[in-house]
């Protein structure tokens, strides 16, 4: 546990759970501060790192933004491994044609290209937070169905597996006290990787401008707005570009150590 | 063989009729109106009823259901996407202009990825205890976490406002004037293939270090076999499925990608076409970018299946 990448991405998340939590005690003024006066400061002058195109702090809207990112990675993520584990453990445990029906229908949700059928989706079922959140949860499931379905089928013939069911163990204690465990590992190096993808996903659909309308902060729509205006003030898009970036690549790095530490054998795809 | 290539074929044709059913039914199972849901009503928003009307007879949703999935097939089978609502042009037709400016971006942008990832990956696994092993592993980490769009201002930023080198965006048809075209082409092809390019490299490494921990690796070296020769001649032809698998991955990906990067750039291709008809809601043109795209994801899925299965016989008799 000391490895050095793991300490600094896990103190840098640290950081941005608790400005999601409480950014708006912290943040240094209130959100809907509009100010014609103040439009595409450079760093300095009370503004730590300047103003953007309606004259709001952008620090400001970089703490406020953080909850958004947190909010839908963690929340289509928490979505996805719930769902995708229960549907792997099932398939795996059960075998036959129940899990012939479950893996097709995880193989035929991978045959759509995620981002595209993300905006698809977003497009009719209108921008709204909870929306993007179980759209993108949706389409992340297949990856953590695969991983649960694979552990399973090795975990269900140990001897542990066997003596449980001889001694009269329900299904279902087998499958959440005998089985489950097995998951875990895996699953949790897949969530790290996974939320860095969600992020990744929302900030390009809020990018798009498909992300939730405004006044929520976000950095993705951030970055679409002030990019007109990046000739003038270029912090407006460095600064949420950097949020973004730095908060995509903790998760990563974090994902990456925990495979290294929990299995060596696991391979990236 | 034959028989893994029949089952893979017709695995692809159920997949094609399920994504061009569940794009045809997701707009009319919606709780509530279709014609709503396609005009994007909202709070904000509340359509006229002219308006309404308009899209339901353009549309045929005054039809029955099976009535408009007949037709709608039935089009599809004859190639007719349906006509835009705001330009009035057949959907096919855009689509086919747009097609060739997204592959004009993809093509190089994927050549260059693949190239580069593999000689890099290469690089990065001989190196294996030395510093620069480490420091590629970060710069290719950082590679595939940044997104394309903050990728593509920075270049922006840099290349054309600060340096003045390149234009920022735009576009212009290569068979007019090659040298300007190629101008216009630069940044959104480096957007594009960044992120494949790193998890191309890192693949390309995992397998490669693999490899060469292996014995035959220990024998050509014990005979004296050149280590270039081993590398390249022997590892690395080994180590090419895994690698195949993932270029297989990224070029799918790249469509996503090529819908973010062609709105940086403003390149006027199959994704900029998704964005623009979700702007004015025109309904056959998103329906039928949509459907090209995730066809397109289809076929190379299934491309890089038959490359797998042609390239390791194991597979086939699966």
């Amino acid at each position: 546990m000391a490895d050095p990448r793991f300490v600094v991405c896990g103190l840098f998340l640290l950081v941005l759970t608790f400005l999601a939590l409480f950014g708006p005690f912290v943040a240094p003024y209130p959100d809907d501060r509009v100010n014609a006066a103040q439009q595409l400061k450079p760093p300095g002058g009370g503004f730590l790192l300047g103003t953007d195109e309606f004259g709001r702090d952008i620090l400001t809207r970089i703490i406020l933004g953080a909850r958004l990112t947190m909010l839908v990675s963690l929340g289509s993520v928490a979505i996805a491994a719930v769902t995708g584990t229960a549907i792997g453990l099932v398939a795996g445990y059960f075998g036959g044609w129940i899990e012939g029906a479950l893996m097709r229908a995880v193989d035929a949700m991978l045959s759509f290209p995620p981002f595209v059928l993300a905006i698809f989706v977003l497009t009719f079922l209108g921008p709204k937070l909870e929306n993007l959140i179980v759209t993108i949860g949706i389409l992340f499931i297949p990856r953590y169905a695969r991983v649960a379905h694979v552990v399973t089928l090795a975990a269900k013939e140990k001897d542990y597996v066997e003596a449980a069911r001889a001694l009269g163990a329900r299904t279902w204690r087998i499958i959440l006290r005998a089985i489950l465990p097995n998951v875990f590992a895996p699953l949790i190096v897949q969530v790290s990787l996974g939320i860095g993808s969600a992020i990744l996903i929302e900030s390009g659909l809020s990018f798009l401008g498909l992300g939730p309308p405004p006044p929520a902060a976000s950095w993705g729509r951030s970055i679409q707005q002030s990019a007109r205006f990046m000739q003038l003030n270029p912090h407006a898009v460095i600064w949420p570009s950097l949020a973004i970036s730095a908060a995509v690549l903790a998760f990563n790095i974090i994902g990456d150590s925990l495979r290294d530490s929990l299995d060596p054998r696991l391979r990236i795809i | 063989m034959t028989s893994f290539l029949i089952r893979r074929l017709l695995i692809t044709v159920v997949l094609i009729w399920l994504v061009t059913t569940v794009v045809f039914m997701f707009v009319r199972l919606l709780p509530g109106d279709p014609a709503m849901a396609i005009l994007g009503a909202g709070e904000s928003f509340q359509p006229t009823e002219a308006q309404l009307t308009t899209v339901r007879q353009r549309l045929g949703l005054d039809r029955s259901l099976p009535e408009q999935y007949a037709s709608y097939l039935g089009g599809l089978a004859r190639g007719d996407l349906g006509s835009s609502l705001t330009s009035g042009r057949p959907v096919a037709l855009d689509l086919g202009l747009r097609l060739g400016r997204t592959l004009q971006l993809m093509v190089p942008a994927l050549l260059l990825s693949s190239f580069l990832g593999i000689a890099i990956g290469v690089v990065a696994a001989r190196a294996r205890g030395r510093l620069l092993d480490p420091v590629l592993s970060v710069i290719g980490l950082v590679g595939f976490s940044v997104p394309v769009f903050v990728i593509g201002n920075v270049m922006v930023l840099i290349l054309a406002i600060q340096l003045e080198w390149l234009p920022s965006s735009g576009y212009s048809e290569f068979t007019q004037d090659p040298l300007r075209s190629l101008r216009y082409m630069v940044m959104p092809t480096i957007a594009l293939a960044l992120a494949p390019l790193a998890v191309t490299m890192r693949m390309t490494r995992t397998t490669v270090v693999e490899e060469l921990g292996l014995d035959y690796v220990r024998t050509a070296r014990a005979k004296g076999l050149r280590e270039r020769v081993l590398v390249y001649r022997h590892v690395l032809k080994n180590a090419m499925l895994p690698i195949l698998a993932v270029i297989g991955l990224q070029v799918g990906a790249a469509f996503s990608g090529s819908v973010i990067v062609e709105y940086v750039f403003n390149w006027p291709g199959v994704g900029r076409l998704l964005l623009q008809a979700i702007d004015s809601r025109d309904y056959p043109v998103i329906q039928g970018t949509v459907l090209l795209l995730s066809t397109l994801f289809v076929l190379v899925n299934l491309l890089t299946d038959l490359s797998y299965a042609y390239l390791n016989p194991r597979l086939r008799r699966r």
